[in-house]
């Protein structure tokens, strides 16, 4: 079920970026532990309801400000509130997809509002009590990004 | 004012049945642009008759000092014993957030806690968001809670 998940994430995601943003993304191998995110913007939004879990997507600093340039048809200089609703709304959509994947047309898990991390040097930790998948992306000349889903039970 | 009794009630209540801390509740303030020094921040979303996330903020101190009392041993370090146990913590003050709404007739289920640790990182609720900043003083430390719902 764990690997079906993680290639269906990958497939909402290359769909969401090539719809929403008109970038090409190409998914990597599935990274199973945690990591040290530098200098970067995390959207996350809560699962709730027959499955909880929480969908989140990591992008560095300068990845994030050129999506959100693309997101938002405008220029971005710096990671500003823009930047870090942009964020928060790509991972709206992606756990709106995965909502989807996990229960028949989604009926049975809400969605919690997004929030934003953004810093210098940070762990996103992960309990061991969950599933965890993480994937990363490579976009179009302009570094990565990684898409992290856990999933109680 | 419903939910800054429901977040103050969970506190208080999640503090006396698992801690032997004294913890003391400030004023809560609405929607303010402040950013907290923290190091370590426990999440959860919610989702129902009203969406959002809660979100505990610690320095270092704050969150060694709860662990330590949690687990009854000395804890120095951001470990896995402090990301579980502000993980938990935050887990607690959902839950008790969530049930303390249901009374009120609000509905809502609560997803899994996350826990960030890092140096200099700030955390944001959308701008189109309700924020109540709650300000907490356990013992000599101080956390804070951040409520975002819409």
């Amino acid at each position: 079920m764990a690997l079906d998940l993680a290639e269906q994430i990958k497939t909402a995601t290359v769909e969401i970026f090539s719809s929403m943003l008109m970038l090409e993304v190409t998914p990597g191998g599935t990274i199973s532990s945690e990591f040290t995110l530098h200098s970067s913007v995390t959207g996350m939004v809560g699962l709730a309801g027959t499955h909880k879990g929480m969908l989140a997507i990591h992008i560095p600093d300068e990845v994030a400000k050129s999506v959100t340039a693309h997101f938002l048809g405008i220029d971005v200089g710096e990671v500003n509130d823009d930047v870090l609703d942009a964020v928060g709304e790509l991972a709206n959509m992606l756990g709106g997809n995965v909502k989807s994947i996990l229960s028949a047309k989604g009926r049975d898990i809400d969605l919690s509002l997004p929030t934003t991390i953004y810093g210098e040097e940070y762990v996103f930790q992960c309990s061991d009590d969950y599933q965890l998948i993480i994937i990363p992306f490579s976009v179009n000349g302009e570094g990565r990004f990684f898409v992290e889903f856990q999933l109680e039970g | 004012m419903k939910y800054e009794q429901a977040v103050i009630g969970a506190v208080n209540d999640v503090f006396t049945a698992m801690t032997s801390l004294e913890v003391a509740a400030g004023a809560p303030v609405r929607n303010s642009m402040e950013v907290m020094p923290s190091n370590i921040s426990g999440s959860i979303g919610f989702a129902g008759d009203v969406s959002g996330a809660l979100v505990v903020l610690c320095p270092v101190k704050t969150a060694t000092a709860i662990t330590a009392d949690l687990l009854g041993m000395e804890v120095e370090d951001l470990g896995d014993d402090v990301r579980d146990a502000v993980g938990e913590l935050v887990n607690m003050v959902a839950g008790g957030f969530k049930s303390s709404l249901a009374r009120d007739g609000i509905l809502l289920n609560i997803s899994i806690p996350i826990t960030v640790i890092g140096k200099g990182f700030r955390v944001s609720g959308p701008s189109r968001s309700q924020r109540i900043i709650f300000p907490f003083a356990c013992e000599q430390y101080e956390f804070w809670i951040d409520l975002y719902y819409r």
